[in-house]
């Protein structure tokens, strides 16, 4: 018995643990703008509104709503609006993602599982920042010709050659649009390269 | 009127505009097609390209490439039952149906032909009614348009589904987010923590770029992509019998569409949904919809097409966006040096005509287009993704770069990229905090002068009669969610509790 309503508890957990989390991230942020409000001053002279007013009653709102939509996840249910026209909206929206997941299948086309594609935003989240911290040492165009190298080659799998001609078309067409017709000084960084 | 229409003609009409406006709305049709890449996205990572471009000029494209991505996002819809943008997910019902059944290319005709017959009669209206909203709100003073923003909020929180409460706290956090740097009228930094690169505050398209193109291509690798069915040019003939069951909730889908696209927040994809709605509710053939019917076709496109150019309205009448994209394109006036508004209409009339009526060109340009051509954009639903988001990745980085002229503005396209992800992967909704961060300065900067016309007394906006009606409404329309939210709650309670008594 205790292991059944274990194992339900884990589940209620692993279902709401990201709602949870993210509301709680919205309420912090709400209770820090508050502060920070106050910090620059709500009021100046004459009663009149000041720099803090609007954060400070900004982060009130966010923090009072964060912590009414934690209480709606922990205690109330997900009831549509009966007899409105959002419940109109929110059952079509249903019926459409069921009809959307229905045709998307475990592999999609290029032969990625859920898993491997849960896998590859984090891989690029990476590679682009790795990018930006190599635009002063190699230049804007280098850095991120190479980020968008990786990207095909190693992230997709695609043929090297393949990547390289991928790479020079994107980067030519940056090129002329950017530098030559619209003559943005792109950085070079300390290589000086293009 | 007349003549306002002529200038219009004569500015839409110059080779040059009549040229990008083609291209405005091809591109768009191709970006509105090809999953992960919606109209906002299309409009934020092309808008530095229009930097060396006139403001009409810029503005003609932009605005062609968000009422074209309208037609085109409805393709992916019925082909892959994987929406090019999110006003076209409802076609993944009927649309996908009828393609499963072999009418591919009728659908995709129907879709063309609503779209079509929605946006010409919205244009009407767009046209008949914002040059005499923006008369009217020449009579605004700080308190109407704080009351008037608050209202345009309130809407959002309205249309926020289940989701009252997250579309409240993103609006709020996007307010959050316009307040960093130093505000106009005081001499404050705030939410700087010492960097001099946000003492001017967070780039507002840069931003957009980052939630919208970054974000979203990132969250559509994590979906993946579908094969999609083949419709031939064959197919596109659509029978006697499809085409008159599809002119009445064409039409109600046009009525629909206009009345949501005007509410700030509410947009295209909001219309789509409560048209196929009303048509399941109130259609002669409302047993076959979902299984492949032309009213389901018919109503939601027709829907979309309209709000997308009734949101028009608010956007250059008000200067308050009807949506997101339209929040996109607020920053593009205001990187062209206009600010969207009643004053823009006297200002700068061959620029507002002279768009607005590119909107019929673009719109005829895309029936010729998307009629017999709708099988060849199908094919392009078969370019990898592979190679397309690297390349979108690149131009949405250096477009930001572009604007800004600087590598921290790169920096911002990053964490909103990330920020987009997140918000997209755990369904935060990205209208109402775009929303937020355009409304946030303007709600500041008409506070500070409410506050200072009142002399402290924040109350005045109860003064005078129009302020104070655009005040309750605000009020009714941010209470009367929660309200009822808690009293469905409660009766739900109470309904579960009898049958345990029991």
């Amino acid at each position: 018995m205790r292991t059944l309503v274990s194992s339900r508890r884990k589940a209620w957990w692993k279902e709401k643990r990201s709602d949870i989390v993210g509301t709680l991230i919205m309420g912090a942020l709400g209770a820090a703008a508050t502060l920070m409000g106050l910090g620059y001053g709500v009021f100046v002279e004459g009663n009149h509104v000041g720099p803090g007013f609007m954060p400070m009653a900004i982060g009130i709102f966010i923090f009072g709503a964060s912590m009414l939509e934690l209480g709606r996840i922990l205690i109330a249910s997900d009831s549509l609006k009966e007899n409105s026209v959002m419940a109109v909206v929110e059952t079509t929206q249903q019926d459409a993602a069921e009809q959307i997941a229905e045709v998307q299948g475990e592999l999609d086309t290029f032969g990625r599982t859920q898993k491997q594609r849960n896998r590859a935003p984090f891989y690029i989240f990476l590679v682009l920042a790795v990018a930006l911290l190599l635009v002063d040492l190699l230049g804007l165009v280098v850095s991120f010709a190479l980020a968008v190298a990786f990207m095909v080659i190693v992230i997709e799998r695609r043929p090297w050659w393949v990547g390289i001609i991928a790479t020079s078309s994107a980067v030519a067409f940056i090129y002329v649009i950017f530098k030559l017709i619209l003559n943005i000084p792109l950085p070079t960084g300390y290589l000086g390269l293009i | 009127m007349l003549e306002n229409l002529q200038l219009g003609f004569e500015t839409a009409l110059t080779t040059e505009n009549l040229l990008w406006c083609f291209i405005g709305v091809l591109l768009g049709t191709v970006i509105g097609l090809l999953p992960g890449l919606g109209s906002a996205t299309g409009v934020a990572i092309l808008l530095p390209v229009t930097l060396a471009f006139e403001p009409v000029t810029a503005l003609i494209m932009l605005a062609g490439i968000y009422y074209g991505s309208q037609y085109g996002a409805s393709t992916a819809s019925i082909l892959i039952s994987t929406p090019g943008d999110s006003s076209s997910v409802v076609l993944t019902l009927d649309g996908y149906q009828m393609a499963r059944k072999g009418r591919a290319g009728a659908a995709l005709a129907l879709s063309a032909i609503a779209s079509f017959v929605a946006a010409i009669l919205s244009l009407i209206g767009l046209i008949a009614l914002a040059g005499p909203i923006a008369a009217f709100a020449l009579n605004f003073g700080p308190a109407e348009n704080m009351a008037v923003m608050l209202l345009g909020l309130a809407t959002i929180v309205s249309f926020a589904g289940s989701n009252v409460l997250r579309g409240i706290t993103m609006a709020a956090v996007g307010i959050l987010v316009s307040l960093v740097g130093v505000a106009s009228g005081f001499s404050t930094a705030r939410f700087t923590f010492g960097s001099t690169n946000l003492l001017s505050g967070l780039d507002f398209v840069a931003v957009m770029i980052g939630i919208f193109a970054v974000g979203e291509v990132l969250y559509q690798i994590r979906r993946g992509g579908e094969k999609p069915i083949r419709a031939g040019f064959r197919d596109l003939l659509v029978t006697k019998e499809e085409l008159t069951r599809s002119v009445t909730p064409a039409l109600r889908g046009t009525g629909l569409g206009f009345f949501l696209g005007v509410l700030p927040g509410a947009g295209a994809t909001l219309a789509s949904f409560v048209a196929y709605g009303v048509e399941k509710q109130v259609s002669r053939f409302r047993k076959q919809i979902g299984t492949g019917a032309p009213e389901g076709v018919a109503a939601p496109e027709a829907a979309n097409n309209a709000a997308a150019n009734a949101s028009f309205i608010p956007t250059l009448a008000l200067g308050i966006p009807g949506s997101g994209t339209t929040a996109v394109l607020l920053g593009a006036f205001v990187i062209f040096g206009l600010q969207p508004g009643p004053l823009l209409f006297e200002q700068e009339p061959a620029l507002v005509w002279g768009l607005l009526v590119s909107f019929f060109i673009g719109n005829l340009i895309l029936l010729v287009l998307n009629l017999p051509m709708a099988p060849v954009f199908a094919q392009l639903l078969r370019i990898p993704y592979q190679y397309l988001y690297p390349f979108v990745l690149l131009m949405s980085f250096i477009g930001a770069f572009a604007l800004g002229n600087n590598t921290f503005t790169m920096t911002v396209v990053f964490a909103a990229g990330l920020v987009g992800y997140f918000m997209k992967r755990y369904d935060f909704p990205a209208a109402p905090f775009v929303l937020g961060m355009v409304l946030g300065p303007l709600l500041e900067k008409s506070l500070v002068q409410t506050s200072a016309l009142g002399d402290g007394n924040l109350l005045i906006v109860f003064d005078s009669p129009l302020s104070a009606i655009l005040m309750c409404a605000a009020i009714l329309a941010f209470a009367y969610p929660l309200v009822s939210g808690m009293v469905r709650g409660m009766r739900n309670r109470k309904r579960a509790a009898v049958p345990a008594e029991a």
